[in-house]
């Protein structure tokens, strides 16, 4: 069952949710500035469903489906990007981050590189399991797929990177 | 959630690599912010009489397009003056494409094109008839807040310390004001029954000239500073080239339907704009970048001018003089 959503509460989830809806959007296009108008976008049209009298029962998970399904184009225009453009267009920042060590900031670009090796499925659900945070049972409501053909999902996709991080 | 296992928590700590800055943050939430109150507020619509009292022009688009309506925002976006789809286009769908337009630059050249864009679909309409006034009320007050809102993205470049872009915007705004000026000078001629639609236009624009110079005052006294470089000369020199070859390209396509007269007065401008040009690579090549770089943006300011005025002259048979508006210099 659905419920009405008052500007307050979106805002909350705005200020939840943005840096998370963000990330997914930027590992979808590969493209740190598009990234933030489509994680605009998804909020702008979430917004205007409300507006136009229509209830959500799920904010978190309509959010992610929007923000999906606006990066789907472009991340098909994204896919003649090199791999190593991920970091460089992404936007690794050092100086987001004043406690990290170079060694955390070399580890991290090693990881990043690895990550965007994998395919797009896999790169899809370590974003949404490990740096956005979501149950298995989540993610599965966002990709419209079982929890367990989720967690076999997880399951190989780390399996892989642990393979390319040890080749 | 907390792993022991290395690469999962490694990627765990990719979370705050890969994430906005506060600034960014902040932005996009005014931003979310101003759209959700621009859907607030009352627009008198068109359509009030088919969706009853108080319905919002804004709600009902958005209905629209919720159910599969995508195509009226399309049709709203190619209205023009006298289209009950208009008001749609100036109130709803312009300012949210403006709205999610995030880089400064980008988002102001929008700007100046939406005040070019509302004054030739006035020309349009005046040229050939009589513009209801409630049709010019609404162009009036589009192109007003455009210049206003332009104006606002100069200012706030110029703090930024970015006076030379701000200085190109600011240019940018003013030719084209300058243009539509002369414009709506001969569409009096044109069309004498129209003078008071065309009076209330040209109010406009004479406060966005008035603006635009008063801001170019306090630019060139900001600019010195600011080019540390040559490379802002290098691109305005570039974007002089290039706007006059194109625009021979355009000329030299559309010559038929040039007549002598005007061929002669644009040869005339085209050469005077020749010799702002030479002035500025002879001054850049003194090593006055200032001096170059102010006479290379009038030399832009005076293309875009030009450029204006044959468009002007193909779509609403207007003509070319030989003098053209004034525009200020240092």
């Amino acid at each position: 069952m659905g419920r009405r959503i008052s500007e307050n509460e979106f805002i909350r989830a705005y200020d939840e949710l943005a840096d998370d809806i963000f990330r997914f959007c930027a590992f979808q296009v590969r493209d740190r500035e598009r990234a933030r108008e489509l994680m605009q976008d998804a909020f702008m049209r979430t917004w205007m469903y409300l507006e136009a009298g229509n209830e959500i029962e799920n904010l978190k998970a309509f959010l992610y489906k929007t923000a999906r399904n606006l990066s789907i184009n472009e991340a098909v225009r994204s896919k003649a990007r090199s791999l190593e453009e991920l970091q460089e267009n992404v936007g690794y920042d050092p100086a987001d981050e004043e406690s990290s060590t170079p060694q955390d900031a070399a580890e991290a670009s090693i990881l990043l590189q690895h990550l965007s090796a994998l395919s797009e499925d896999a790169q899809e659900v370590l974003t949404l399991r490990y740096m956005n945070g979501l149950a298995v049972k989540e993610i599965g409501e966002i990709l419209g797929a079982a929890p367990n053909t989720i967690s076999v999902r997880i399951h190989r996709a780390l399996e892989e990177l642990r393979k390319r991080m040890h080749a | 959630m907390t792993n022991h296992d290395p690469i999962e928590s490694s990627l765990e700590h990719l979370k705050e690599v890969v994430s906005l800055r506060a600034d960014e943050k902040a932005a996009s939430r005014e931003t979310l912010r101003a759209f959700m109150e621009e859907g607030r507020k009352p627009v008198p619509s068109p359509y009030a009489w088919l969706f009853g009292p108080g319905v919002r022009v804004a709600a009902t688009l958005l209905l629209v397009v919720m159910v599969g309506g995508g195509g009226i925002v399309s049709a709203a976006e190619d209205s023009v003056p006298g289209d009950t789809l208009y008001i749609v286009k100036l109130k709803v769908t312009e300012p949210a494409r403006t709205a999610l337009i995030l880089d400064k630059e980008k988002r102001t050249k929008f700007k100046v094109e939406r005040a070019d864009k509302r004054l030739k679909e006035f020309a349009v309409v005046a040229a050939a008839e009589n513009p209801d006034p409630e049709t010019t009320a609404l162009i009036a007050e589009s192109l007003s807040e455009s210049i206003n809102e332009v104006s606002e993205e100069v200012a706030t470049l110029s703090a930024a310390g970015q006076a030379d872009e701000a200085l190109t915007a600011n240019a940018g705004l003013q030719s084209l004001l300058a243009a539509h000026s002369e414009v709506l000078d001969a569409l009096e001629e044109k069309n004498p029954s129209a003078s008071e639609d065309v009076a209330a236009i040209a109010a406009s624009v004479d406060t966005g000239i008035a603006t635009t110079e008063n801001a170019e005052r306090t630019l060139v006294e900001a600019l010195a500073p600011t080019l540390t470089t040559d490379e802002p000369v290098a691109e305005r020199a570039v974007e002089a080239e290039v706007s006059i070859s194109e625009l021979l390209k355009q000329i030299e396509a559309e010559s038929a339907a040039i007549d002598v007269t005007d061929r002669e007065n644009i040869a005339s401008r085209l050469s005077e704009i020749n010799e702002i040009v030479a002035e500025a690579w002879a001054l850049r090549e003194a090593g006055d970048r200032k001096g170059a770089y102010l006479l290379y943006t009038e030399a832009n300011q005076r293309l875009s001018e030009l450029k204006t005025r044959v468009e002007a002259d193909r779509d609403l048979g207007i003509g070319i003089s030989e003098e053209e508006t004034e525009l200020p210099t240092e």
